[in-house]
């Protein structure tokens, strides 16, 4: 096991390591604090595109180790790790920089940074986990780490959130511990294998359904499913980088990349559509679209209705994997850096905007638009892009699933994308109306801008949005890679 | 020198007992048991070796076995318990070296003697090997126990432990009760004997039945736990550590024992359900219990009682796995419970009262021990990576393998519950502060260290032992009991 | 060797954009907004691309670049129209937001560009997406209620076509992929569903042409606008739509029956549904709008035609470009007459009857041509009711333009400071466009319409269009006329229901179960220590007497 293959593991352990010599610090270190979190975030960065790099010329990672007789903790890297670990990279730098600004001042700063590497430690895990067993550690660990960021303003309303969350989430995880177990006890080891490593002959067709339920409910809680979704509406009260974070890559990229790898390495396309799950897929990831976008509608609170939106944006990559088929795949797991880094631009601007002028509320986004013009410059193309208007990302996520839509015969993927457009725009483009052309309220018209650390980071992410969908043809652009992904797993 | 070992194990805390209570300094009072510990882990570390090496140990104390002699087992299991309680002893009494002179409320020596006396008396219990050997040692335990709970005298002290002893008795009496019938029935006391010889029928049925409740009395087992949420949360807070993760857990041990030993084969398999069934109650009603405190120590014991109804899980299933997963789950319960209690003696230390909202305070001091209870609840509640987790892991393998698939949702909820007591716990310490928190003004400037590590030691000993199982399931396989299944 | 070409394909239609983000440098604003009406004729350059095509695999889908013979046309429409537009708003618009006119006049000149030169499926609907969202900051510019609804409804109904568009795309991408927009007719030809599709882009890019009832936001939003954007918008923009119906609608193949009768019987609905409604207008921005309408109601009956006749399509398309590009011209000049009309009296009287008489299509203007033409491409089989439509149809319009003139004619006179230059040089191109086009064709034609039958019969509608204009002067001179609400059908909807307030959640609080009975249990419970000893007592006495026989 050389030093070069074991990479996931150094990768896992670049932020957790950094987590514990943040707790360690402790709360008034702050020069330190900022240089272990920018430098955890470098290294890692550079060791991802060292990764990177290997696996796109081929090259084998993977550690392994016996934790328990017949249980591995067991990390690889294929191409769908890195698209989740790349991003999370990526995400991870950008919002490491956001939250040092947004935190300034503010109390329980180690504890913050703390359990934030450790959250990244732990979707890094999910991520390069090569079985089962180690994805499932991890999960718990992203659940575990998460709750603190979830509740730390400490408030009686984030508290509720923080518990909802963790109802949520923790019996989710328990839901999905049984139908690991459960495939362990009829299928032996559990490690990924593209195509599956369950057979239909492993056990009779209503015990695979059982577990394949059991594990898509227990995944589908962090990926917000419908009806398993209410969570994360409500733990919009995290501060403005968790959410950032939470909805970009941590908590509910990961519920889907674990739908991913189930449909991917667990059970394989083929079986996943003999045993009729894919159909249940891609159904609740439709319904769960639409809902999503109706209940953005509703919501007055800006960040509230990001976070309807994130619940309905999401599930594109639950339906891509649904449809199943080439170019839907694709689109879904396109959408899955499409949507983080979107998403991420949306909560940095939300975040920019209670910071910075209070604003909080749609109704109080009156003329925002030209008292931070840079900030929702960067919401404005995040926004559209999420509606799907091309250039930018958002379209052609879109576009590649309508195709693997009405490629594989179904048609109806092309009426939800387009109902899911309207909506889109129908709760975006208000907040643009209001930012942009309504005069503000009560004479407040001085123009104050963020800070750089506050909008540098979003101007980042805004950049690289527009780029991997203006630029999707680029060789390594999210399009091409997931292409390569997708070949790799159909070949 | 085996035998050298184990007498040390047995005799070398009461002896210390004694010599301590000679020794001229208070500093040297307080090292002394601290000395012990660590030297007790020699004979630990030997007897580890020849039970791994040779297998299961048969020793008789005087060269003479059973029926005649007084018998010592160290199995596996037994060694693994015995280990336990070394690293226990070991924390908490590097603890008390520090809160003992600190602490106003409770008489040094008396605590400290009565503290040996029951170290020397578990080593005794998971060590013996007949049936009257266990009845006294269980005395001797209980009679420790109850008086370790008085020894914070005060009104509510005298009746948590008149209720404890009154339990006590009971479970006394009727495991007494259930040895006769055997004794009578076979003329044996020997388990190992027992376990060989042919015998069974409807008395043994009743022996086992009394020998059960008498020992659930003393394990705390639900229905009959009562006593053990008001004695464990009154106890000073060491006690309290070693009387959650040792000697409830030792009635459990011991319960165990006779189910899959002596008694394997002689009980119909819907008793075994019964038993699982009561475990599992006990589960809800402790977990259900626990959610219902204001009080942190009450919401400790009350975990313990539901924990331990993990236990009983294993009579239904009964094999090999199902065995790793409860005596896993045994030791990192008992890791993290006593890391919890000496956590929350930490709290009180600092602040003077263990009331949940308190723990809003902010106060950077109170972090550690916050974070030693986020550990300890990671492993109370079987999440990754912890010893609970893979205790669990095993048992919900074992529960699908066997068919018996109600038993895994029953450990999965149990954990589910376990996980929402403790997060209730660190709610109360991220929320803001609580208008109760800054009611009393804390009473303590700042926490010893060898009062923060030992807890966060064990705690960190519970997160490690998920990682220790490929090193550990071959050691507790050693000498499985008949009753246990391929 | 690299060629020059993708670096022209890619760097001429970026420009713009670029120039919009400077117009909020500090320091490089100023320059910028001189600059900025002169970008479009960067875009000429482009012209060099005539005849080829330019791949490039690493923008978006893989974006195809270049300039065919069906797009030329309305591509120099475009730029001529931008430009002259671009520069009078330079002139007249108030200088205080002018860098923001300018930022969504840019955008928007980008999306139109590309709406003509891109070739695959993927960069034109991001061209033209990039062009409904941008023109909404021109609809919206003065910021007045009355622009926000304006600008709600446009937005609405654009959202909705673009939704028809991509669903569209998505089902002949499914079987195609990103299409060469080339041969889009040929790829809708092949598709197995291509009539349904067919449908979704007619009426999918009929929003943006304001096909009745498709067209409430059009008379809403073009007079909204400030003036030198109501002539891009009216002018140009909605030509959009007509390259989409030209680059995906199945003309000259078969099977498009549907799609070509709903076109033909929209076309006509829409020519004098327009016209009517236009005639009740009372503003004179929005009757230029519903002649919009009515016109576009035009190109609507040729494409029509064009899918029910295949083997006439080129010719019958070839039309509808030349009658797009005349209009353009006309309604656009018209437009920037309306501001002319409150600040050059002298100058405005002296020339806006020109482009009216060219709408209306009276002898000798390009829309005399336009309309000949027209009539020339009709299949005979349809002439029998057509031509009496399109006579109808030129009645109509020259009614409206006659409205028009009476609203919109200077009273008082005036003459304040601005350029007008643009203006003048527009009502030119008026004028020369359709000779030069005629010249460029063959210089023999440019006699004909001097001929006494051709004389005739385009002017007799306009003849009588006046006359009977003249005969109602009563009413259209003043406000008398029933007034119908601009964009009509509108008014008929109520007002749209606050989805959002339905939806607003309350948050609920779940009450705390009761827990006396837990209490209750656990005492209990703690008292059966008790009860268990006393029990046992009573056990021990009752089995002692069988002891000695038990212990045995």
């Amino acid at each position: 096991m050389s030093l070069y293959a074991a990479m996931p593991l150094w990768v896992v352990l670049s932020s957790m390591l950094a987590s514990v010599i943040i707790f360690a610090l402790g709360e008034d270190r702050r020069r330190m604090r900022t240089f272990i979190n920018l430098a955890a975030a470098v290294i890692k960065l550079i060791l991802v595109g060292i990764m990177l790099a290997g696996v796109a010329r081929g090259d084998q990672f993977g550690v392994r180790f016996a934790l328990a007789p017949g249980l591995e903790f067991a990390l690889h890297a294929d191409s769908l790790t890195m698209l989740l670990i790349t991003l999370s990279a990526i995400l991870w730098l950008v919002t490491t920089i956001y939250a040092i600004g947004y935190l300034e001042d503010s109390p329980n700063r180690a504890r913050f940074f703390g359990f934030f590497s450790l959250c990244v430690a732990a979707t890094m895990g999910v991520a390069s986990a090569a079985n089962l067993f180690t994805f499932f550690i991890f999960y718990e660990l992203l659940t575990l780490s998460t709750w603190p960021l979830v509740v730390h303003r400490g408030t009686p309303k984030a508290m509720r959130a923080g518990s909802k969350y963790l109802a949520y989430t923790l019996s989710g995880g328990t839901v999905l511990l049984i139908g690991i177990i459960g495939l362990h006890v009829i299928a032996g080891p559990l490690d990924f294998v593209h195509g599956g490593f369950v057979t239909a002959d492993m056990a009779p067709r209503s015990v695979l359904v059982a577990l394949f339920v059991l594990m898509l409910a227990g995944t589908g809680v962090k990926a917000a499913f419908f009806p398993l979704h209410s969570w994360l509406p409500a733990a919009m009260v995290a501060p403005a980088p968790v959410s950032a974070l939470l909805h970009a890559v941590a908590v509910v990229k990961v519920g889907i990349f674990g739908v991913a790898r189930l449909v991917f390495d667990v059970y394989g396309l083929e079986l996943t559509a003999a045993l009729g799950m894919d159909h249940l897929l891609a159904g609740i990831a439709a319904f769960t679209i639409l809902y999503g976008s109706v209940r953005a509608l509703g919501a007055v609170n800006i960040k509230q209705r990001l976070a309807w939106s994130t619940v309905s944006q999401v599930s594109y990559i639950g339906l891509g994997i649904g449809i199943g088929g080439p170019l839907a795949i694709v689109g879904g797991l396109a959408h899955l850096v499409h949507q983080g880094l979107m998403k991420i631009t949306l909560f940095f601007c939300a975040g920019n905007l209670s910071e910075i002028h209070e604003v909080k509320n749609v109704d109080q986004m009156d003329g925002i638009g030209w008292r931070m013009p840079w900030t929702m410059g960067a919401f404005t193309f995040a926004a559209l892009g999420m509606i799907g208007v091309p250039p930018i990302a958002g379209f052609i996520t879109k576009w590649y699933l309508g195709l693997g839509g009405a490629t594989t015969g179904a048609w109806w993927v092309i009426g939800v994308l387009v109902a899911s457009t309207l909506l889109n725009a129908a709760y975006f483009l208000p907040m643009l109306r209001r930012a942009w052309f309504v005069a503000p309220a009560g004479g407040h018209t001085d123009r104050r801008e963020a800070p750089p650390s506050l909008l540098v980071p979003a101007l980042v992410t805004v950049l690289l949005a527009v780029g991997s969908g203006f630029l999707a043809g680029m060789p390594m652009s999210p399009l091409q890679w997931v292409m390569l992904i997708s070949e790799r797993f159909l070949q | 020198m085996l035998m050298a070992a184990v007498t040390a194990l047995l005799f070398g805390p009461l002896l210390t007992g004694l010599v301590v209570y000679l020794l001229p300094s208070r500093r040297l009072r307080d090292i002394g048991p601290v000395v012990l510990a660590i030297g007790l882990l020699g004979p630990l570390w030997h007897l580890g070796t020849e039970v791994v090496g040779a297998g299961p140990l048969v020793l008789a104390l005087g060269g003479h076995f059973a029926p005649l002699g007084i018998e010592l087992h160290v199995d596996g299991l037994a060694l693994a318990m015995l280990w336990l309680t070394g690293i226990v002893a070991l924390a908490v009494n590097v603890y008390v070296s520090a809160s003992l002179p600190v602490d106003a409320h409770f008489p040094a020596t008396g605590f400290r003697a009565l503290w040996l006396i029951l170290w020397s008396g578990l080593n005794a219990l998971f060590m013996a090997a007949d049936l009257f050997n266990i009845y006294v040692m269980l005395e001797l335990t209980a009679l420790a126990a109850v008086s370790l709970v008085v020894v914070s005298r005060g009104p509510e002290a005298v009746s948590a432990a008149t209720r404890y002893f009154l339990f006590a008795l009971a479970g006394s009496l009727f495991y007494l009760l259930g040895v006769a019938l055997v004794y009578g029935q076979t003329g044996l006391l020997s388990l190992r004997v027992l376990e060989t010889s042919s015998w069974g029928g409807p008395v043994s049925l009743l022996a086992l039945g009394l020998m059960t409740g008498g020992l659930a009395m003393k394990a705390a087992l639900f229905p009959v736990h009562a006593w053990l949420p008001r004695a464990h949360a009154v106890a000073p807070s060491a006690a309290s550590a070693a009387l959650s993760a040792l000697v409830a857990m030792a009635g459990a041990y011991l319960i165990i024992r006779l189910w899959l030993g002596p008694f394997a084969g002689h009980w119909p398999q819907a008793l075994a359900q019964g038993m699982a069934a009561l475990g599992t109650a006990g589960i809800v009603y402790g977990s259900i219990q626990a959610l219902r405190q204001s009080r942190l120590k009450l919401v400790i014991a009350y975990s313990t009682v539901a924990q331990l109804g993990y236990l009983l899980l294993i009579f239904p299933i009964a094999s090999l796995l199902a065995w790793q997963g409860v005596v896993y789950h045994a030791l990192s319960h008992g890791l993290a419970k006593a890391a919890f209690f000496l956590a929350a003696g930490n709290i009180i230390h600092l602040l003077g009262n263990d009331r949940l909202t308190s723990l809003s305070r902010r106060d950077h001091r109170l972090a550690g021990s916050v974070m030693v209870m986020a550990l300890s609840g990671i492993s109370l509640s079987g999440l990754p990576p912890s010893g609970g987790f893979l205790g669990k892991w095993w048992l919900i393998n074992a529960a699908l393998e066997s068919g018996q698939w109600w038993w895994a949702l029953a450990a999965a909820a149990g954990g589910l519950l376990a996980a929402a007591y403790v997060f209730r716990v660190l709610r109360h310490a991220l929320a803001e502060p609580h208008p109760d928190a800054a009611r009393d003004a804390p009473i303590a400037d700042n926490l010893p260290r060898r009062m923060f590590w030992p807890p966060m030691l064990l705690a960190l000993g519970a997160v490690a032992l998920g990682f220790a199982g490929q090193l550990l399931s071959p050691v507790i396989r050693i000498g499985l009991p008949t009753g246990v299944g391929g | 060797m690299m060629s020059a070409y993708p670096v022209v394909a890619f760097v001429l239609p970026i420009l713009p954009v670029i120039a919009a983000l400077l117009l909020f440098i500090p320091g490089v604003s100023g320059p910028t907004q001189r600059l900025a009406p002169w970008l479009p004729l960067t875009a000429l350059g482009l012209l060099s691309l005539h005849g080829q095509v330019v791949e490039l695999p690493w923008l978006l889908l893989g974006a195809r670049i270049g300039l065919d013979s069906t797009a030329l046309p309305l591509f120099m429409l475009a730029v001529i129209v931008w430009t002259l537009a671009g520069l009078h708003a330079r002139g007249n618009l108030p200088a205080e937001r002018r860098s923001v006119f300018f930022f969504f006049w840019l955008m928007t000149w980008t999306g139109n560009l590309c709406v003509f030169i891109t070739l695959d499926a993927a960069s034109f609907y991001a061209a033209y997406a990039t062009l409904t969202f941008a023109a909404y900051g021109l609809i919206v510019y003065w910021l007045r209620p009355a622009d926000f609804r304006a600008g709600r409804v446009y937005l609405t109904m654009a959202v909705i076509g673009e939704g028809m568009l991509i669903a569209g795309l998505l089902a002949l991408g499914a079987s195609f992929g990103n299409i060469d927009l080339e041969r889009g007719s040929e790829f809708m030809a092949m598709l197995p569903q291509g009539s349904w599709v067919a449908l979704l882009f007619a009426l999918g890019f009929g929003i943006k042409m304001g096909l009745v009832p498709l067209h409430m936001w059009l008379p809403l939003a073009h007079p909204q606008a400030p003036v030198p954007a109501s002539a891009v918008l009216s002018g140009v923009i909605v030509k959009a739509g007509l390259i989409g119906w030209l680059r995906f609608l199945p003309l000259g193949y078969d099977g498009a029956t549907l799609t070509g009768l709903v076109l033909l019987v929209g076309g006509v609905l829409t020519t004098f549904y327009g016209a009517v409604a236009g005639v009740a207008q009372t503003r004179p921005k929005t009757v230029l709008a519903y002649s919009t309408v009515s016109q576009m109601g035009l190109i609507a009956i040729l494409v029509g035609l064009a899918l029910l006749y295949p083997e006439q399509a080129a010719i019958l398309t070839a039309a509808a470009v030349l009658f797009a590009l005349h209009h353009g011209l006309a309604k656009a000049s018209l437009f920037i007459s309306v501001d002319l009309a409150h600040t050059r009296t002298t100058l405005a009287r002296a020339l806006m009857w020109l482009p009216a008489l060219a709408v209306a299509g009276a002898p000798l203007t390009s829309g005399a041509l336009a309309k000949t033409l027209m009539k020339g491409a009709i299949p005979a089989t349809e002439s029998g009711w057509l031509e009496p439509v399109l006579l109808a149809g030129s009645v109509a319009t020259t009614l409206l333009m006659t409205r028009f003139l009476f609203l919109a004619w200077p009273r008082e006179h005036k003459s304040e400071p601005g350029w007008v230059a643009p203006w003048i040089m527009m009502v030119i191109a008026v004028i020369a466009v359709s000779w030069v086009g005629v010249l460029m064709a063959d210089p023999a034609l440019v006699w004909r319409p001097f001929k006494p039958d051709y004389l005739v019969s385009t002017a007799a509608p306009v003849a009588i269009g006046i006359l009977i204009s003249l005969a109602a002067a009563k009413w259209l001179r003043r406000d008398h006329l029933p007034i119908i609400p601009e964009g009509d059908l509108i008014a008929l909807m109520p007002a749209m229901p606050h989805i959002g307030k339905m939806l607003a959640a309350e948050e609920r609080q779940l009450e705390k179960p009761a827990t006396v009975f837990l209490e209750r249990t656990e005492a209990a419970l703690g008292d059966l220590a008790i009860a268990l000893v006393a029990w046992l007592i009573i056990l021990v006495l009752m089995f002692v007497p069988f002891m000695p026989g038990l212990l045995g």
